[in-house]
């Protein structure tokens, strides 16, 4: 991607990461002339495809992109992750997360960066070089959970800085206040029986989305910023949901392109054309457990000629080319096949490989007082298998790094 | 080390557990191990440079588990010889103070319980009921003949929508089963699917469940499951639409029916303060009230 990452003084990148965004219909959607402000963007954008590394984990691919380094360096090589007492099992979180990601090179760099919804930034707090308007807001924040509107809790590690937290409430859109006449463009086109069966789910879609828009276009209007990096989640689940109603995987994600337009023609107009906008995405389908994704992306932006690009760009470089567009200094990234990459892949092995710890003393203790050890048995092998895919991740994004070798280009 | 004496008193802190003392909050608090989603947080108290001397722990379970509930549910226990020490007090406001800072408005008792020394340590911390569950034990054999009687009254009179039929739960439409189990019980649509997958999965589980259906529309669904000696409702819904009592009659009355020819004379069921529909009934098929049990909930302060 270096071929279309000019340095520029106050650059500034808006990353749209779509969630099991299907590429090839979406692109179909514009050439048929329902997605206006797509067009728009290819129009004026450098196209290519996207070689996601292994493992599948959403998270693990999201933490690919924002470090540039594939799982078995940055740590997150799962969804979840196993807490030090071996029977805890938590969504990861920027504990887990073991290589700066773009965010906190940005903020180290004096950059005002916001990002909204990314994985395995919950518990992040913001450091104290981080300039006057930084903001995270952790994946998950839009949640709705079994309960209603009425009391809808927002974990205490979820945004940073505090401060933020009242705007947070405010722009989060509950399922529950999803109208039917808003979910008629989304749903109104299956058959009636489908429609009754999918409306909650395209109210949680509907939500999570607009939750996370409503604090990008927020912030993307403000001038303060450099770094903006939103990720929409929730698609992947709506399509696995609709095609086991019978629903074609194009007809699940139409109306969602649609939306999905309507908010890049809000970001074009916000940004244009002093900033760079990156569409990018996993794709729809995984290649296997151990072989990564094929997903794509768009950018467009001054100095970014448009067309499309013959090889597809790897993830883990595309974190490099932000850095050159935002003029970000410091060392970068060490290559795929250094020594110095196979020490942080030890590393996160290491972390990984954490055996359980338990006072026994404390146990012997309650004995004493006439309170027996409880049965964890079922707890410990959740446990363990959670352990079990961390490693597989691990070790396939390992095979997958060392595969490609030498090839690093960013 | 042994038992400690009957009335140890002891100098205390609350502290966040440390992983290693996770298997030891979970043996004092084993509740945890059948909620829907494990705190990450959870507290001790232990006696002051004694860590591994646990006198009582607290967890609050992270998640609104019901549309009509505003907070979590909290639960803390201190080892008996500790009690009466300000040990429970001082858990209960860390446990407050952890379910503000997620914006939480309540603290909720883990369960509801009866009147005694657990509701009275809440009331003293200034909780309030939340809400109350009546405990009804019905003998099959003589409440079955009064149900069938009501019934059969309520057809007379045309109280009961026509095409209504009672059929297993297990062969009903999934979907509008879960669908009225969220509504009702503020579950997720893929737990609900997971428990009634599950629930329905034991034949003597299936035999007693039914529900109410016209081809189009659920009228309520019942879902029994053996508890002992007897059989036992866990959930049962009644549309909205159809809350004037021949839903709760019909259902009960085959849950009853179904527990009889299951081998169980003796059928519990439940019902909170606004199911007026069904202490009706229950009066009348002469259904004992084996307990009260009331939820508490506590105010929080609101997010700053």
């Amino acid at each position: 991607m270096t071929e279309a990452a000019p340095t520029a003084p106050g650059a500034r990148v808006l990353i749209l990461a779509v969630d099991g965004l299907d590429l090839a219909h979406w692109l179909r959607g514009a050439d048929e002339g329902r997605l206006l402000w797509t067009a728009t963007l290819l129009a004026g954008g450098l196209q290519a495809a996207v070689r996601w590394p292994p493992p599948s984990a959403p998270a693990a691919r999201w933490a690919t992109l924002a470090t540039g380094v594939t799982a078995d360096r940055h740590g997150i090589s799962s969804s979840h992750a196993l807490r030090p007492c071996g029977l805890l099992v938590e969504p990861v979180g920027a504990a887990d997360l073991r290589c700066p990601p773009l965010w906190q090179q940005a903020w180290r760099a004096g950059q005002v960066a916001r990002v909204v919804g990314w994985p395995a930034s919950l518990g992040t707090t913001l450091p104290a070089h981080a300039p006057a308007g930084s903001a995270l807001v952790a994946d998950g924040f839009a949640l709705a959970g079994p309960g209603s509107h009425r009391c809808w809790p927002l974990a205490p590690g979820s945004v940073a800085p505090r401060a933020e937290r009242a705007l947070v409430r405010a722009a989060r859109m509950h399922p529950f206040d999803a109208r039917p006449e808003g979910l008629q463009p989304l749903i109104g086109g299956f058959d009636e029986a489908t429609q009754v069966a999918l409306r909650a789910s395209a109210a949680d879609l509907l939500a999570g989305w607009s939750s996370v828009h409503n604090l990008g276009v927020h912030w993307a209007a403000m001038a303060d910023w450099r770094l903006l990096m939103l990720r929409l989640d929730g698609l992947r689940q709506w399509r696995r949901e609709a095609t086991a109603l019978g629903v074609s995987d194009e007809d699940a994600e139409a109306p969602w392109q649609g939306f999905l337009d309507m908010m890049i023609g809000r970001y074009l107009e916000l940004i244009s054309p002093h900033a760079h906008l990156l569409l990018v995405s996993d794709g729809a389908a995984d290649r296997g457990a151990d072989r990564g994704a094929d997903g794509g992306l768009v950018l467009s932006g001054p100095g970014v000629a448009p067309g499309k690009r013959p090889a597809p760009v790897h993830a883990a470089d595309i974190a490099g080319a932000v850095r050159s567009l935002l003029g970000l200094e410091g060392p970068a990234a060490a290559t795929a096949a250094s020594a110095e990459a196979e020490d942080e892949s030890q590393r996160c092995l290491q972390a990984l490989q954490a055996t359980a710890q338990t006072d026994d003393a404390a146990l012997q203790w309650l004995a004493a007082q006439g309170t027996p050890p409880a049965p964890t048995d079922a707890l410990r092998r959740h446990a363990q298998s959670v352990q079990d895919v961390s490693l597989a991740g691990w070790q396939a994004a390992r095979l997958a790094r060392q595969r490609r070798g030498g090839t690093h280009s960013a | 080390m042994g038992p400690a004496p009957a009335s140890a008193a002891a100098d205390f802190t609350i502290t966040v557990a440390a992983a290693d003392q996770t298997a030891a909050v979970l043996a004092l608090l084993p509740e945890l191990l059948v909620a829907d989603t494990l705190p990450a947080t959870m507290f001790v108290a232990h006696a002051v440079g004694e860590p591994s001397r646990l006198l009582g722990a607290g967890a609050v379970e992270t998640v609104v588990l019901h549309s009509h509930e505003r907070g979590f549910h909290a639960q803390c226990r201190v080892l008996p010889a500790f009690r009466r020490a300000g040990i429970g007090r001082a858990l209960v406001q860390r446990l407050g103070s952890q379910a503000a800072a997620w914006d939480a408005q309540q603290l909720m008792s883990w369960e509801a319980v009866e009147d005694g020394p657990a509701s009275l340590f809440m009331q003293a911390l200034g909780f309030r009921v939340g809400y109350t569950l009546h405990h009804y034990m019905g003998l099959g054999t003589t409440s079955v003949p009064l149900f069938a009687r009501r019934a059969a009254r309520l057809r007379e009179r045309e109280r009961v929508p026509p095409g209504f039929n009672l059929l297993p739960l297990a062969e009903l439409p999934r979907a509008p089963v879960i669908a009225l189990h969220c509504r009702e019980f503020g579950a997720t649509r893929a737990g609900a699917a997971t428990l009634l997958a599950q629930m329905l999965a034991d034949p003597r589980a299936a035999a007693l469940s039914s529900g109410l259906w016209d081809g189009r529309q659920l009228a309520g669904y019942l879902l029994g499951v053996p508890a002992g000696d007897a059989c036992e409702l866990r959930f049962w819904a009644s549309d909205p639409a159809y809350r004037s009592g021949w839903a709760a009659t019909v259902l009960l009355e085959a849950f009853m029916q179904r527990g009889l020819e299951s081998g169980f004379d003796r059928a519990r069921f439940h019902c909170n303060d606004h199911m007026l529909a069904t202490h009706r009934v229950a009066r009348r098929v002469g259904a004992e009230l084996e307990a009260v049990k009331r939820g508490w909930a506590l105010d929080l302060p609101a997010p700053a």
